[in-house]
């Protein structure tokens, strides 16, 4: 089956083995060398990867901006390639979303902030 | 008679939203010191925008992707964060130029001013954002949405020349203050041409499963909403031309416009507008939220649901609070509420491009709209419309600031 | 050889030039087939040097400009996988020359 990569991988909505939304296509990684095709390795989601994609100095700032936000010392959250289930409008992925690390922001946001106000 | 119901909440629900204060206050304006001469402006303004919706909800109903998603998908990240950026920024303004509106029509009404209402209103819309569903939202700022049809029955009590009116519809120079012509022009366009609708459109018709099935009719729906919406504006200018040009009154402050409905229905007419004012713009400042709230959930891939409960779509829900929290912080600074309308409008025009050319280019492209892509009329339509507005936009907008 | 991981976002709209320094186009596109559960590259596809063609292009090819012809100016190039050295992801560079490259159509 052929891919091309930039237009059907690279920004598109990843969603859960539930179909719930887990995030977009960020990055790609790929494992290279001289002799032997380049294989997809991971896909990559967060704000780092984002702002790796920026030209500076826009990329500096939202580095920064990426830390603050993100719980953690926002690691890039990684997908392996073979969890892959399906390729097509959106990306079905072979996770749990509901305990992945992928949501971990949502879950700070609702936790710490959301969750504090009446009604939620 | 499914289908009629499905037409008519249709129709209904693309009505709550566009008469607001930014066409309320550039349609007054244009017919107080214009009389009906821009009354081509509306027409202009309320064509592109239905074939804009129409569009919308094309791509929303073939691509199953809201208008946001679809552009990240296609363009990717760093371009997709051009639009993001600036129509997240315009909307904050226009959202501060509705809150605005909500709290003139208070002021109106209770004499209390109108910056101590700012956090009352904001208050009010998120409390429905936050416990309401996206139909409750929808419908009900549209069904209460009709009391501006008030200014339809003024404008018929009022018996304008209607030949007079029809020969307006199209373009003509202006006779004296070309300058000021030229702003209120595309004021009204970027009034009637408001980017976050189809933001919001194509995420309601996303959440409730449009299919291909539903293209007819949501032609239909765009049209005759849309239309409505531009017939109320076009009401609002004569009503304005009738009552101010005679009495040679200049339109310099919001009270001013205020006054418009009381010679044709007396005291009736003053608490009418305040309804007619503060209930168009509560629905329009909703439609905003949420709009922004649509385009950066749907850019990050994040949850985004008006129908889920808060803690479900987190994210999504702190950017609406966010929005409505920055645009009441915007009028409790105590902008002058026409202007910043009048302004915000006009920069709308402006941004045109960067919201259009993309959505125009996702219309072209088989892999999202498959069989549906645009005609060559849509593309031309639109097209040069938006490059009229942008062109007047930038003519006029320096030499109005430089001018006042 | 040990392999390197590559940020495949990273290598968009860099410029590809060959063993002697001539350009090759920008990265535009990376193909790749899936083989059972791996994805596999194949080929990188170039696009044109100017940066106003390329941000043109697609709005070229909307009706009222496609009359005029404008959409059939852009052209590409492909290199296979074995032809482009990616050892400096920052710099890539042609394993052969320009024109041994595939020509494409848009």
């Amino acid at each position: 089956m052929d891919i091309a990569l930039v237009r059907d991988l690279l920004d598109k909505q990843l969603v859960d083995r539930e179909g719930e939304p887990l995030g977009r296509v960020d990055g790609i990684v790929m494992s290279y060398s001289a002799d032997a095709p380049p294989r997809i390795t991971h896909l990559e989601l967060g704000a780092q990867t984002l702002a790796r994609r920026l030209p500076n100095p826009f990329r500096s700032i939202l580095a920064w901006l990426g830390r603050r936000l993100s719980p953690r010392a926002s690691e890039p959250y990684r997908i392996e390639a073979e969890r892959i289930i399906q390729l097509g409008r959106v990306i079905k992925i072979d996770i749990d979303g509901a305990r992945s690390a992928a949501r971990e922001t949502e879950r700070w946001v609702r936790d710490h902030i959301i969750s504090r106000i009446p009604g939620s | 008679m499914k289908k009629l119901l499905e037409i008519t909440l249709g129709i209904v629900t693309s009505i709550g939203g566009f008469l607001e204060v930014g066409s309320l206050a550039t349609s007054a304006q244009a017919g107080a010191a214009f009389g009906f001469q821009l009354i081509w402006a509306i027409v202009l303004g309320t064509v592109c925008l239905i074939f804009l919706v129409e569009m919308s909800g094309r791509l929303a109903a073939v691509s199953k992707q809201t208008l946001a998603g679809a552009m990240r998908d296609r363009f990717g990240y760093p371009f997709f964060l051009v639009p993001l950026v600036a129509m997240s920024l315009l909307a904050l303004l226009v959202m501060a130029s509705e809150l605005g509106g909500v709290c003139l029509s208070l002021q109106l009404v209770t004499g209390i001013s109108f910056p101590w209402w700012a956090p009352v209103g904001a208050f009010a819309a998120w409390l429905l954002l936050w416990k309401g569903t996206f139909s409750v939202v929808e419908k009900g700022a549209s069904l209460f949405g009709l009391v501006t049809i008030v200014f339809v029955i003024a404008a018929f009590r009022l018996h304008p020349d209607w030949t007079r009116a029809a020969h307006a519809a199209l373009p003509s120079m202006p006779r004296h203050e070309a300058m000021r012509y030229w702003f209120f022009a595309v004021s009204i366009l970027g009034a009637s041409i408001a980017p976050y609708l189809l933001y919001f459109y194509s995420a309601g018709a996303v959440e409730d499963k449009w299919n291909e099935t539903d293209v007819p009719v949501n032609r239909i729906t765009a049209t005759l909403g849309m239309s409505f919406g531009g017939v109320l504006a076009v009401a609002v200018l004569i009503v304005a031309a009738l009552v101010f040009v005679p009495r040679g009154i200049r339109i310099e402050r919001f009270d001013q416009i205020a006054l418009m409905l009381t010679p044709i229905m007396g005291r009736w007419g003053f608490y009418l507008f305040a309804a007619a004012l503060g209930i168009a713009c509560f629905g329009a400042m909703l439609e905003i939220a949420l709009s922004v709230a649509y385009l950066v959930a749907q850019g990050f891939g994040w949850k985004w649901s008006e129908d889920a409960r808060p803690r479900d779509a987190a994210r999504f829900s702190l950017v609406y609070t966010a929005t409505l929290v920055g645009g009441a912080l915007i009028v409790m600074m105590g902008v002058d509420p026409l202007a910043i309308t009048l302004m915000s409008m006009a920069l709308t025009g402006a941004f045109l491009p960067i919201a259009i050319v993309p959505f125009l280019i996702l219309m072209n492209d088989s892999r999202f709209v498959g069989q549906h892509t645009n005609g060559w009329i849509s593309n031309t339509v639109v097209c040069a419309i938006v490059g009229l507005a942008f062109v007047l936009a930038v003519v006029s907008i320096p030499l109005e600031v430089m001018g006042s | 050889m040990a392999a390197q991981s590559i940020h495949l976002e990273l290598l968009l709209d860099r410029e590809v030039r060959d063993a002697s320094g001539r350009r090759a186009g920008r990265i535009e596109e990376i193909r790749a087939r899936k083989d059972g559960d791996e994805i596999i590259v194949e080929s990188y596809h170039l696009g044109p040097e100017a940066l106003l063609e390329r941000l043109a292009a697609p709005v070229f090819r909307l009706s009222p400009f496609r009359a005029l012809g404008l959409h059939k100016h852009a052209h590409g190039r492909r290199a296979q996988w074995d032809q482009m050295d990616l050892s400096n992801p920052e710099r890539p560079v042609l394993r052969c020359s320009v024109d041994e490259l595939v020509k494409l159509v848009r």
